[in-house]
Parts: C-alpha cells; structure tokens; sequence
C-alpha cells in the first residue's frame, strides 16, 4: 500500500470513528436517564 | 378505530433500527466494487462530499419531516407530505412514491435476503465446501436460482422454502410493531451484525500472505488496492455520480423509510443527533468492515491480476461466487462462511422490514386498521407480488424492479421531499423544527446546503438522467428479445400498482372528510 492510500485509510477511519464515538456517547447518557414512556405528545390538529 | 399510536422505546433503538434499514448488502458488497473501480482512495473524495452536501442534509430533512408528519398521526408520505404543504390537495398524490418505491423494492429483496440465510445454512452444513471450482460455484447460485434444471438441486424448491422461512420471518416482526418487533430485532441483530463484521475484519487483516510463492499477495497490499489513490479518476464526471449514487444507496434516504420511523417519535425527541449517529453507524459498516473484507480477501487468493475482474463483477457474483471461494481456502472456513452470510442475512432483515413499514402504516393510520389486519394485508399483498422476481430472475425482471426501486424512485422522493420542506414548508420553520429537542446544534452552513446545493444537486441528477438514459430505459434498450415481454409485463404491473395506489389515498382523504363532517354536525 502507498502513503496515500494509508493517509486515506486513515483520514476515513479516523473521521468515521470519532463521530461515531461522539454519537453514541451522547446518546447512550441521555438514554440511561431518559427512556421514553411511549406517551404521545402531539402536534395541534390542524384541518 | 384505529389504534393508540406506537412508539419507540428509546432513542438508541430508533437510531439501530434506521441504522440497519440502511446497512443492507450494498455496504458489504457494492462500496468496496464501487471504490475500487472509481478512483480508490480518491473516490473518498466525491463520497465524503456527496455524503455532507446530499446524505447528511437528506438524513436531517427525512427525520424532521417524519417526526413532523407524525405529530399529526401520520406515518407514510401521502399524509406527511399533506401536511408539509396543507392548501395544495393533490400532493398526497406525489406521496404515494413513498409507499410504492419502498414496496417495490420489497418485492425482490426479501428474495435475495433468503440467498443469505441459505447460504449460511449451506455453509455451516458443509454443503458449499463440496464444491471446488469457480465454475461450481456459478452453477451452485444459477441452480439454486432456478435457472439450470440439471445439477445438484431440483428447480427452485430449496429457494422457494429459504424464500418463504425469510418472509415469515419479516412479517413476524412487523407484526409485533415498532417496539415488540422492529426495535427489538434490530437492538440484537444489529450488534451482532457489527460484532461479525469485525470478526471477519480480523480475520482478513490477519492472513497478512498466506501463499509462500506470492508474497506480494498480503492483506495490506489488499487494503491498497482499494485505498491508493488515483486522483486522474476526479476528473471523471463518471465518478462523481458513481460516489453520489453510493451515498444515496447506502443511506435509505428518498424511500419514505426514514419518514415512517421517526414519525414514532415524540415531539420533543431528538432527530439531529440520532439522525448523524444512525448515519455515522452507516458509514461505519459500510467504510470500515464493507471496505476490509472482499475486496482484500479476493486480492489474496486470487492476486493482483484477477482482483479487477473480481471487482466489477458485481454485487451477486462477489458475495455468492467470491466469497464462498475464499472460504473454502480457510481453516474452519465453514464457519467464516456462515458468520458471513449470516451477518448479510441480518443487514437484510433489518432493511426489509423496513421497507415494509410504510405500507403497514399507510393502512392503520390512513384506514384506521388494527395493525395485525394492516400486516395480514400486506402480507398477502406482497406475497403474491414477489413471485415475479422469484420465478422470472432470468429474465431481467428482478433487474427492472431494481432500476425503478432503488434507482429512480429514492431520487424522485428524495428531490420531493428537500424541495417541499425547504421551500413550501419553509427554511426557517424546518431549522427551528430540527432543532426542536436537539441534543446537537446544526452548524449553520447546513441551513444554506439544505436550501439551495441539495435541491440543486438532485436536479443535476435527475436532469442527467432524463438527458442521457431515459429514452433507452423506457424502449427497454439492451433487454434481449426474449425477455421483452416479461420486462414489459413487470412495468405494466407497477404502473397498475401506482394507480391503485393512487385510488386508495384518495378513498382514505374521503374517509377523513366525511368523518370530519360527521364531527362537526355532531358538535
């Protein structure tokens, strides 16, 4: 492999790593404290 | 009277289960040909923008018109659609794209899903590691397949009961509903899909060069042939459409998929970090496990010469011909075999239930149905509408459903769907929307990107189309003779599909007038 395919390699797996990290830690600690009820809050009817 | 609306259970669980309706196949099989024949590394380029100028703004929109629409307890596009733009009575008709394109789609997919699961079972019985050529591994599909009566298997019986074990099974947890089926299967299957994904990554990494007499022949230089870059490619207008397309197929954005899902959503939820996270679980599959099993498996045992061959030789052929191949070369191949297939066999199911939500929902909010009479309808609807890709795949009539399905429809719905929002619904409104309840501030850029450079680059899109390939597929150009007048009955059966379609949203918007009236002459 050349260097330019290691610094693409890296440079994607690096990008996608970390948002995917920074996603799923913010979601999982609102999750651990938030689940949802399954109630309904709606919009207004509108005709 | 219909049902008290479903919901999520938790945010995570919407996040898997629009993550796995867009982890399908193509993550596995058709990124790592598409990289490799566009560019390499430099093909990273068009799909990383194409990703934040089309899929991430579409990600947004999809979720925020959902959650919107469903706030009026509508979960399919006609209704969402008609809520997005209340004074124009005809654009529930546009809508009707989002029920047909993803049922279109359903009709063949759940077929070759059934491939995966078989393959699974024929790979951890042994049955695969009979075979010992190339050739036998084309005529074991093309016999499995049905369409070479003489070999190992009779006809398309075995197909046929791995077919219909596959759509019980889909039609078992749409069954159970948003939270009792499709959240539960896919906060197990997805894991676990991930977890067999990384599995094979090592193992295909940790061949480093298994053949003394080919050094060359390495994991890494596997790696390379896929990640070394060719910027020449960049110049390519080719290219460029080929990442567009990528991301677009990848991402389930324009079915009406997302839509549905986060119609379940309640007000306050989240929809812009959930949105990015099932997005970023994407490309994840798609980038990092899609893009390090195939195509560095195939360059060791097959070298550098074959690779190319092996790399455009299509999604069928890389997954159900290559990869048993690689397999049988493996110390306890058997098992990688069914971790592979097994692990397809999930980013399929967690696809196909997907696409079947927006029908079932399109019945129990705009009829009114219980849901288990919404999912005994559709089952039976689209029992009988999957036949023709089952028994008539020689004859390109699975080919066909694919071009309108996952083609055509997803950037018709797509280009609807940002152009209603944006422009009709309002920016302003569908920013201030998007953020309601976020846990993540949209930078601003996005508000611009999705105004103006979305709806601009799926117009080139569409207009390209029109310009260059429209006429050829409408004359049907390149389907052999005999094939016509199955490819011509298949069309003629979408579009009678389309206008039924069409008649039943109408019929549903008489129903909600003549409650309404009902209503008020009461009160």
């Amino acid at each position: 492999m050349t260097v330019g395919g290691w610094i693409f390699i890296l440079l994607s797996w690096g990008v996608i790593l970390s948002l995917l990290t920074y996603c799923y830690v913010r979601i999982l600690s609102k999750d651990a404290d938030n689940e949802t009820d399954g109630s309904a809050e709606l919009y207004p009817k509108v005709d | 009277m219909a049902e008290e609306r479903q919901r999520w259970g938790t945010n995570i669980g919407i996040v898997l289960a629009v993550a796995g309706s867009a982890v399908g196949l193509g993550n596995f099989l058709r990124f790592p040909g598409q990289a490799a024949a566009n560019g390499g590394g430099a093909f990273m380029i068009p799909y990383f923008i194409s990703l934040i100028l089309i899929g991430i703004p579409l990600i947004w929109v999809e979720w925020t018109a959902g959650r919107y629409g469903g706030g009026f307890g509508h979960s399919s596009a006609p209704g969402i659609l008609q809520v997005l733009w209340k004074k124009n009575p005809l654009i529930k008709y546009l809508g009707v794209a989002g029920i047909f394109g993803p049922f279109l789609i359903y009709m063949y997919y759940v077929y070759i899903e059934s491939w995966c699961l078989a393959y699974a079972y024929y790979s951890i019985t042994g049955q695969l590691s009979n075979i010992t050529t190339s050739q036998g591994f084309v005529n074991f599909l093309s016999i499995y397949q049905g369409v070479d009566s003489s070999g190992t298997f009779s006809g398309t019986l075995p197909g046929f009961i791995f077919f219909l074990i596959t759509f019980l099974l889909n039609v078992t947890v749409i069954y159970y509903g948003i939270r009792g089926g499709i959240e539960k299967l896919c906060t197990i299957a997805m894991p676990l899909l991930l977890l067999f994904g990384a599995v094979l990554v090592v193992r295909v990494i940790t061949l480093f060069a298994p053949d003394p007499l080919h050094p060359d022949w390495s994991s890494i230089n596997g790696l390379g042939f896929l990640w070394n870059p060719d910027f020449s490619a960049l110049k390519s207008a080719r290219v460029w459409l080929a990442a567009a397309g990528q991301i677009f197929f990848t991402l389930s954005v324009g079915m009406g998929v997302i839509l549905t899902y986060a119609s379940y959503l309640k007000k306050k939820d989240d929809v812009a970090l959930s949105g990015l996270a099932a997005g970023a679980t994407n490309e994840f599959a798609e980038v990092i496990i899609g893009g390090s099993i195939v195509i560095p498996a195939a360059f060791i045992f097959f070298g550098p010469n074959d690779i190319i061959g092996i790399a455009e030789s299509g999604v069928f052929n890389l997954g159900f011909v290559t990869m048993p191949q690689i397999f049988d070369k493996l110390p306890i191949g058997a098992l990688f075999g069914f971790l592979w297939f097994f692990m397809l066999f999930m980013a399929g199911i967690t696809s196909s239930i997907s696409i079947a939500q927006p029908s079932v929902a399109f019945l129990e909010d705009e009829y009114g149905m219980k849901r288990q009479k919404a999912v005994r309808i559709f089952a039976i609807a689209s029992f009988i509408l999957c036949q023709p890709a089952i028994w008539f795949i020689h004859r390109g009539v699975l080919d066909d459903l694919d071009f309108w399905g996952a083609n055509f429809f997803i950037v018709l719905g797509a280009t609807l769907e940002i152009i209603l929002l944006a422009w009709v619904f309002g920016m302003d409104k569908a920013w201030k929307e998007l953020h309601d309840g976020a846990r993540l501030r949209v930078p601003r850029i996005f508000k611009f990107i999705i105004k103006f450079i979305t709806p601009t680059f799926l117009l080139a899109i569409l207009g390209y189309w029109f310009a260059t390939d429209w006429w050829g597929v409408i004359t049907m150009e390149g389907v052999a003779d005999e094939n016509v007048p199955y490819v011509l009955g298949t069309r003629l059966l979408l579009v009678g599909m389309l206008i039924l379609l069409a008649i039943l949203v109408r019929i549903a918007w008489q129903r909600h007038k003549r409650r309404e009236n009902n209503q008020r002459s009461i009160s």
